[in-house]
C-alpha cells in the first residue's frame, strides 16, 4: 500500500514559507488569507500559547519533533476550483496515485479535497444549497460567514487547551465548513479528503461542523500521504457542534505515510437529546495521539465511539476517547479494537468523567486488543472518574492473541494460516470496520490480508 | 520506541525530617545513606489525595510491643548485620512515592523481621493512640517450601502513619497475608508493600482499609519465576472527607505466572476513592495470566470514585483483562429491601457487611477480628 502512494509528483509553489515560528510569519499567513482582525487576533494568541506551553506529558515520544523544520504554510498554484476539469494536472495525477476512484472523484460533489494547506476543489451540490447546507471550505467561510464562525471557532476545543491545539489555532489553514440548518436531514455523507504532498509539509486542516436543532448529518474524513523521508506533522483540528435533538456521525480513517505524526484534536459539545457517533480508524502514521471527545452538555445526550486502531511495524499508535457526563440521563459507550502486529505498539488511553451534576448516566466502556506476535507492544489504560452516586458504569478490557485452536479449526477445513489469521483478524475488526465507508472497509480488510498473507509466502 | 509518561511533581518543604530527628532512633550510621538520599527527594504532589503540603510530626522511638506470635522475629534495629536484610532494604522499591519508602528505611521507629520456616503466624499491631507518628520499615522471609500467615493491625488516631514491608518467598513458599488500616482521623497514611515472588510461590493478601484521612496504599507483587501466583483481595469504606487512592501492581516476569486483584468497597458522604491496578506482563511471560477487578458501591452524591486500572502487555500468549465499574444503591433495591421490614440503615449496612463477612471470617487473630467488626459497625 505504501508503495502505491510514494511518487514524485512535482508541484510549483506560489509560496514557500521559511521555516520558523514567529508572530511575523503568523501575520504573513493571515495577510495572505486576508482574514479578519479576530482571526488574526485569536492566531496571535494561539502562538503565544503554543510558544509558552510545554510538550504533554503523556503519550508518543515527540523528541525528535522540531515544528520549526516543518514548512508550515504552503500554497499550490492551483486556484480553487469550482468544476473537476479545472483543477490541474498534476494534482489529478496524485489523487490516481492515491487510487481515489474516477466516479467516486465526479460523482462526489460534496468532496473537498484538500492539496497542502488550501483547499483546491470544492464543490456543493445544488441539493445541499437548495436545503440550505453550507457546505465550504473553511477560508471561504471565515469570509462568506464571519459571524457564524467567530461564534464557534476554537470554542469547543480553545487555543490552550494544549501544545498542539495551541499550535493549530496559530497556524491552521484548509479544512471544511458544515452548517446544517434547523430539522434538515442531509441525505448523503459528506466527504473531505485530505492529502500531503510536499515534503517536510505540515497539514493543520480545521473542521468546523454544526448541526442545527434536530437536523441530521454524517461526514466523513479520510487521509491518505504520500511517503517522504522528512518528518511530515499532521495536527488537524475537527470542532463540532451538535444542537437539541440532533443527529451527528462523524467517520475518519487516518493513514498518514509511516513518518507523519499525527496530534490531532477532536472535540464535539453534544446538546439536549442529541447523538454523537465517532467511527474512527487509524492504520497510519508513526505516531498518533488522537482521543476524539464527546461532552455531553444537555440533558438525554448520547455518545458513541467506535476506535479501531492498527499499530504495524514501528508504529506508535496512542489512541483513545474522552467522554465527560456533564448533564443528567446521558449515556455513552465506547467499543475500541486494536490490533498490534511487527513490533507494533497499540495504545488505548481513555477517559470517562461523570460529574456531580450528571446523574442518571449510564457508561460502559470497552477496549479489547489482538496482539499477533511477541514482538508487538499492547497497553491500555483507561481512566474512569466518577463524581456521583447515581451513575452506572462499567468497564472491561482484555488483551490476547488469536487462538491455536481457531487456527487449527480453520486449516482442517483447508484454508492456510495466513487465510485464517486474516480471517481472525477481520471478524475481530468488522463490527467497527462495517461502520466505515465502503471504500475504507475494503482498504482495511485489504491491509489485514496483506499482512497475513505474504508474512507466510 | 519509548512514551513520555507521567512523572509526580515534587516539593520540597523546610520542615522535613533531617539527621537530627534521626538521632533518638539508634543505628544512626545505618540509617545515613537512606537519610542523604531522603532529603535530595521531593514529597509528591499527589493530585487526587490532595498532598500539596507536610508538617514534621516528632518522631520518638516507639513505646509499647506490638509483636507477638508462633514465629522468632527481630525487630528492625537489630537486623542490621543480617545480609538478607541488606539486600532488601537496597533492593529499588519506590512504592507509594520513593519519598516515602526512604522515610520508612532513613527514620523507621519501628518494624519487624520475621523468617519463617516450617510453619507459623506472626502478629504485628500499631497503636497510634500511643504511637501518634509511626513509621515502620519491615521485612518478611517465607523460606523454602514454608507457610505463614502474617497479620498487620494499624489502629488508633495517630498524626502519621508511614510503613513499608517487603516480603520475599522463596520456591514452593506460602504466605497469607492481612494488612489492616484502621486510622480514621489519622491525616495521612502511606502504606508501601513489595512482594518478590520465586518458583511456585503463592501469595494471598487481603487489604482492608478503613480509613485514614488520607491513605495511599501500594502493593506490587513480582512474579519473577515460574508458576508463581498471587491473589490479592482489597475491601474499603470510605465516609466523612477521607480520601484513599490504592494502587494494585502485577508484573510478570515468567512464563506460566497468575496474578489475581480484585477491590470492592464503599465510599459514603464527600469521600473519595481511587483505585489503580496495573498489570504489566513482560516478554517472557509466556502463558501468563492476569485479571483485575474493581466495584465501587457509591452512595452519596458527593462521593467520587475513580478508575485506572491500565494493562500493559509485552507478549501475545497471555489471558490478560481488567473490568471496573461503580454502581449506586438505586432505589429499586432499596425499595425491595425496605419492603421487607429493614430500614433504609439496616438495607445499607447488609450490603456493607455482605462486601467485608467474607474476608472477616477468615481473619486468624480473633481481637483483630472483633476490632475490624467495631471499626466498620461505628462507620455505618
Amino acid at each position: 500500500m505504501s508503495e502505491k502512494l510514494s511518487f514524485d509528483g512535482k508541484v510549483n509553489y506560489v509560496v514557500k514559507s521559511k521555516p520558523g515560528l514567529d508572530k511575523k510569519l503568523i501575520e504573513e499567513i493571515s495577510f495572505n488569507k486576508d482574514e479578519p482582525v479576530w482571526m488574526r487576533e485569536l492566531r496571535l494568541k494561539s502562538l503565544d500559547f503554543f510558544l509558552k506551553r510545554s510538550n504533554p506529558v503523556f503519550g508518543v515520544d515527540i523528541s525528535k519533533l522540531d515544528v520549526n523544520e516543518i514548512i508550515p504554510y504552503l500554497k499550490p498554484d492551483a486556484e480553487k476550483s469550482g468544476s473537476w476539469e479545472e483543477v490541474p494536472e498534476n494534482i489529478k495525477e496524485t489523487f490516481e496515485k492515491l487510487g481515489i476512484p474516477d466516479a467516486e472523484r465526479k460523482v462526489l460533489a460534496g468532496v473537498g479535497a484538500q492539496y497542502d494547506s488550501e483547499v483546491v476543489y470544492q464543490h456543493i451540490k445544488d441539493q445541499l444549497s437548495r436545503l440550505g447546507v453550507i457546505f465550504l471550505d473553511m477560508e471561504s467561510a471565515v469570509k462568506e460567514y464571519p459571524e457564524l464562525v467567530k461564534k464557534y471557532f476554537m470554542r469547543a476545543v480553545p487555543p490552550n487547551d494544549h501544545k498542539f491545539a495551541a499550535l493549530h489555532g496559530a497556524i491552521w489553514s484548509g479544512g471544511s465548513f458544515v452548517y446544517v440548518p434547523k430539522d434538515v436531514e442531509v441525505p448523503m455523507p459528506l466527504q473531505a479528503y485530505f492529502m500531503m504532498a510536499s515534503p517536510g509539509m505540515g497539514q493543520f486542516e480545521h473542521t468546523l461542523i454544526i448541526v442545527d436543532k434536530g437536523a441530521k448529518l454524517h461526514f466523513i474524513e479520510g487521509c491518505s500521504a504520500p511517503k517522504y523521508s522528512v518528518i511530515n506533522l499532521h495536527s488537524g483540528m475537527v470542532e463540532i457542534y451538535v444542537d437539541e435533538g440532533a443527529s451527528m456521525k462523524y467517520s475518519t480513517v487516518q493513514n498518514w505515510s509511516k513518518n507523519t505524526y499525527n496530534l490531532n484534536t477532536k472535540r464535539a459539545l453534544v446538546e439536549k437529546d442529541a447523538t454523537m457517533v465517532w467511527v474512527s480508524g487509524s492504520i497510519g502514521s508513526a505516531k498518533t495521539m488522537l482521543y476524539p471527545t464527546s461532552v455531553l452538555k444537555g440533558k438525554g445526550a448520547r455518545a458513541e465511539h467506535m476506535n479501531i486502531t492498527y499499530a504495524g511495524n514501528d508504529q506508535h499508535m496512542d489512541t483513545g476517547s474522552k467522554i465527560i457526563h456533564v448533564a443528567p440521563y446521558t449515556s455513552s459507550k465506547v467499543d475500541a479494537r486494536s490490533i498490534s502486529s511487527d513490533g507494533g505498539w497499540a495504545f488505548y488511553r481513555g477517559l470517562l468523567k461523570v460529574l456531580p451534576t450528571a446523574h442518571h448516566v449510564k457508561s460502559t466502556v470497552e477496549c479489547s486488543a489482538l496482539m499477533v506476535d511477541d514482538a508487538s507492544a499492547s497497553d491500555t489504560v483507561p481512566i474512569i472518574e466518577v463524581m456521583n452516586n447515581e451513575a452506572d458504569i462499567g468497564h472491561e478490557a482484555r488483551i490476547g492473541k488469536i487462538k491455536e485452536s481457531q487456527i487449527y479449526y480453520l486449516m482442517s477445513r483447508g484454508i492456510s494460516e495466513g487465510d485464517a489469521k486474516a480471517l481472525i483478524v477481520r471478524g475481530f475488526m468488522e463490527p467497527i470496520v462495517k461502520q466505515l465507508p465502503l471504500e475504507y472497509a475494503i482498504e482495511f480488510n485489504r491491509l489485514v490480508n496483506m499482512k497475513f498473507t505474504s508474512d507466510l509466502g | 520506541m519509548t512514551s513520555v509518561e507521567y512523572v509526580t511533581p515534587t516539593f520540597y518543604t523546610p520542615f522535613d525530617y533531617t539527621l537530627k530527628d534521626a538521632l533518638n532512633l539508634g543505628n544512626v550510621e545505618w540509617r545515613r545513606p537512606f537519610i542523604e538520599k531522603y532529603m535530595d527527594t521531593g514529597f509528591p504532589k499527589w493530585k487526587r489525595l490532595n498532598l500539596s503540603e507536610f508538617f514534621v510530626k516528632p518522631l520518638k522511638p516507639y513505646k509499647g510491643e506490638p509483636f507477638s506470635g508462633s514465629v522468632l522475629y527481630k525487630k528492625s534495629v537489630k537486623s542490621f548485620n543480617d545480609d538478607t536484610f541488606n539486600d532488601m532494604m537496597n533492593r529499588d522499591f519506590n512504592g507509594s512515592h520513593l519519598k516515602f519508602t526512604l522515610m520508612s528505611k532513613a527514620f523507621f521507629n519501628t518494624g519487624f523481621f520475621v523468617e519463617i520456616s516450617g510453619e507459623g503466624e506472626f502478629l504485628a499491631k500499631y497503636d497510634l493512640n500511643e504511637n501518634p507518628t509511626t513509621v515502620e520499615n519491615s521485612l518478611v522471609v517465607v523460606k523454602k517450601g514454608a507457610k505463614a500467615t502474617i497479620v498487620r493491625e494499624v489502629k488508633g488516631n495517630g498524626k502519621l502513619n508511614v510503613g513499608t514491608t517487603l516480603f520475599l518467598i522463596e520456591k514452593g513458599a506460602k504466605l497469607e497475608f492481612f494488612n489492616i488500616l484502621m486510622a480514621p482521623s489519622t491525616p495521612l497514611m502511606v502504606d508501601s508493600n513489595l512482594y518478590i515472588l520465586k518458583e511456585n510461590a503463592d501469595v494471598e493478601v487481603y487489604d482492608i482499609i478503613l480509613g485514614g484521612e488520607k491513605v495511599a496504599s501500594h502493593h506490587r507483587f513480582e512474579l519473577t519465576e515460574h508458576g508463581a501466583k498471587s491473589r490479592l483481595t482489597s475491601a474499603y469504606f470510605e465516609n466523612g472527607k477521607e480520601r484513599a487512592d490504592l494502587q494494585y501492581e502485577l508484573i510478570h516476569e515468567a512464563p506460566k505466572t497468575y496474578g489475581k486483584i480484585i477491590g470492592n468497597g464503599v465510599i459514603n458522604d464527600e469521600s473519595y476513592m481511587v483505585f489503580r491496578g496495573l498489570t504489566n506482563i513482560k516478554r517472557e511471560a509466556f502463558d501468563a495470566n492476569a485479571e483485575e477487578s474493581g466495584y465501587t458501591l457509591v452512595l452519596s452524591p458527593n462521593a467520587r470514585a475513580d478508575a485506572i486500572p491500565s494493562l500493559r502487555v509485552r507478549n501475545h500468549s497471555v489471558s490478560a483483562k481488567h473490568s471496573a465499574s461503580t454502581g449506586s444503591l438505586d432505589d429499586d433495591k432499596l425499595y425491595y429491601m425496605m419492603s421487607r421490614g429493614l430500614s433504609k440503615r439496616m438495607a445499607m449496612q447488609l450490603i456493607v457487611e455482605g462486601m467485608f463477612n467474607p474476608i472477616i471470617d477468615i481473619i486468624p487473630v480473633d481481637d483483630v477480628k472483633r476490632d475490624v467488626k467495631d471499626e466498620l459497625s461505628s462507620k455505618i
